[in-house]
């Protein structure tokens, strides 16, 4: 009785390392393996906040979501179970959230009763936002990183994939940075990028001074930082407000 | 810090920060287009550095592994002086002589020693076969005749080195020239001094004295028979040896040994063959 139960489970565990090993590589793949495992981040979600995630509590859930997702990025096989070490890394994840939130315990909610009235505190203040300007602009925002999307399919490029090559040390972004103001001074080579749909390394290398192969290593997120400076996209170039050189502050 | 959000995913959402930085991020029910202040960053797993050993780390430890297993495996025990053989004939010679009986140097500490090595480089022989042939050059120069005597003194920080370089040397030169030459061990000279030098080791075991006679008082009974073997045993072993059964001349044949156990004074004899 209990070898039967026992062989599909632990067949069931190597199927999910080997999800977890395409998750590792494949965004698509992880999108699939959450997917699949959401009922399991659910519950490790309701161990730990005690009430259902529809009562207040979807940010928790999202929180889980990313935890499980870390977890399997780093999931080493011959570390043990994979289930057991997400659930650690939710409920650590999860306590972290709960510590960072309590720093602004101090802070009234806007959803808290304003007086006798019934009203809420968020109603009595005056109303400042264009929503429809925010909603039409929003839409022009989607529309243009669709745009950009397809742009950078259209390299073999998808968003996940800048973000895992984006650089993480001040440095390399330093560098990246570099790079990114010797196209914006010479036209040509982000013309010749669309054109030829090649990063022009060599010049760019010579142009900015960065190592061909600090370049070669960030080529993806190059390319798309690059793409946002070619034509069009005026709202992500807008937001990227920090990059240009004038004007925006350098931090 | 404002972000624009790129592409949402069950897990996470894409987002682009001013500074041009793509992250992952905790997708808090975001909407592409949406523009978002505070993110829950993507934590990455430490990167991996297996593959990456740090040549120069590695080459610097090789090296010094190399450095260290030449110097105590090499160097030192064939380079490094360990202990020094002064022979003495007439001609007084010194020798350095590594741990592996490697002849470092040569010093001849008189005019005749000086004469005897001028010409012989024995640097990097064998300290057995240097002396051998000192020897024999001695014997050729005249300075040693047949009937002559051969001292012989190590001296070394390791006593047993010590101890053993003499009594090899000692048996080598007379194997090779049996009574022509007498060996003598320890400086030559001070012929009476050194003559006590060497006696101690025959003392010396007087100092645990006490406790042989104890471990082997049990076996007394079933040892009666064995003086009369051992007394004729002793003198075909050593003949010139001054050893005294009467046990008076030397000050650590003491008479408390022979008060412990007053028999017939086997048991005394089969203590000496002991420390023969």
């Amino acid at each position: 009785m209990q070898l039967e139960t026992q062989q599909p489970t632990r067949q069931a565990e190597h199927d999910l390392v080997f999800q977890v090993r395409a998750a590792q590589a494949d965004p698509a793949a992880a999108d699939t393996l959450i997917g699949q495992y959401m009922p399991f981040i659910r519950s490790e979600t309701y161990k730990f906040t005690h009430a259902p995630i529809e009562a207040g509590h979807e940010d928790e859930l999202s929180i889980a979501t990313l935890a499980f997702y870390e977890a399997a990025l780093s999931y080493q096989k011959g570390r043990g179970a994979f289930l057991p070490y997400a659930a650690a890394a939710i409920r650590n994840r999860l306590i972290d959230h709960y510590r960072a939130e309590r720093r602004h315990g101090g802070s009234v909610s806007l959803d808290a009763p304003a007086g006798e009235d019934g009203r809420l505190l968020a109603e009595t203040l005056p109303d400042t936002r264009d929503d429809i300007g925010a909603y039409d602009l929003r839409a022009a925002t989607r529309a243009e990183i669709e745009a950009f999307g397809r742009q950078l399919a259209g390299y073999g490029i998808g968003f996940s994939d800048v973000a895992d090559n984006c650089p993480r040390q001040e440095r390399t972004l330093a560098a990246c940075r570099a790079v990114l103001d010797c196209a914006r001074a010479n036209p040509i080579l982000l013309e010749k990028l669309v054109r030829t749909g090649r990063l022009p390394m060599q010049d760019l290398a010579l142009g900015s001074g960065v190592d061909k192969k600090t370049i070669e290593r960030h080529r993806k997120y190059l390319v798309a930082i690059l793409l946002a400076f070619t034509n069009g996209y005026e709202i992500i170039r807008g937001h990227l407000c920090q990059l240009t050189p004038k004007g925006g502050k350098q931090g | 810090m404002k972000y624009l959000v790129m592409e949402t995913h069950p897990a996470y959402a894409v987002v682009l920060d001013e500074r041009g930085r793509f992250l992952k991020a905790a997708n808090l029910h975001y909407q592409v287009g949406e523009t978002v202040e505070d993110v829950v960053e993507l934590r990455l797993p430490p990167a991996r550095r297996r593959l990456r050993p740090a040549w120069g780390v590695v080459g610097a430890l090789a090296a010094a592994a190399c450095l260290c297993l030449g110097f105590f495996g090499y160097w030192q025990p064939n380079f490094v002086p360990y202990g020094t053989l002064r022979i003495q004939i007439n001609p007084d010679v010194e020798l350095s002589v590594s741990k592996t009986d490697r002849v470092l140097d040569l010093r001849g500490l008189n005019a005749d020693g000086e004469a005897l090595l001028e010409g012989l480089d024995l640097k990097g022989e064998d300290s057995d076969d240097a002396v051998e042939e000192l020897v024999e050059r001695a014997l050729e120069q005249g300075y040693l005749a047949p009937g002559g005597t051969v001292s012989i003194l190590a001296s070394s920080e390791d006593d047993d080195w010590q101890i053993r370089e003499e009594a090899a040397l000692q048996a080598q030169l007379e194997a090779k020239y049996g009574d022509s030459i007498a060996v003598h061990l320890g400086a030559a000279g001070t012929e009476q001094a050194p003559q006590a030098q060497p006696e101690p080791p025959a003392a010396q075991p007087e100092t645990p004295q006490p406790e042989p006679p104890a471990a082997s008082a049990p076996a007394q009974p079933a040892q009666e028979p064995a003086p009369p073997a051992s007394s004729q045993a002793r003198p075909a072993g050593d003949p010139q040896d001054d050893w005294d059964p009467t046990g008076s001349d030397y000050p650590h044949d003491s008479d408390d040994d022979d008060d412990d156990d007053d028999d017939d004074g086997g048991d005394d004899w089969d203590d000496w063959d002991e420390y023969e």
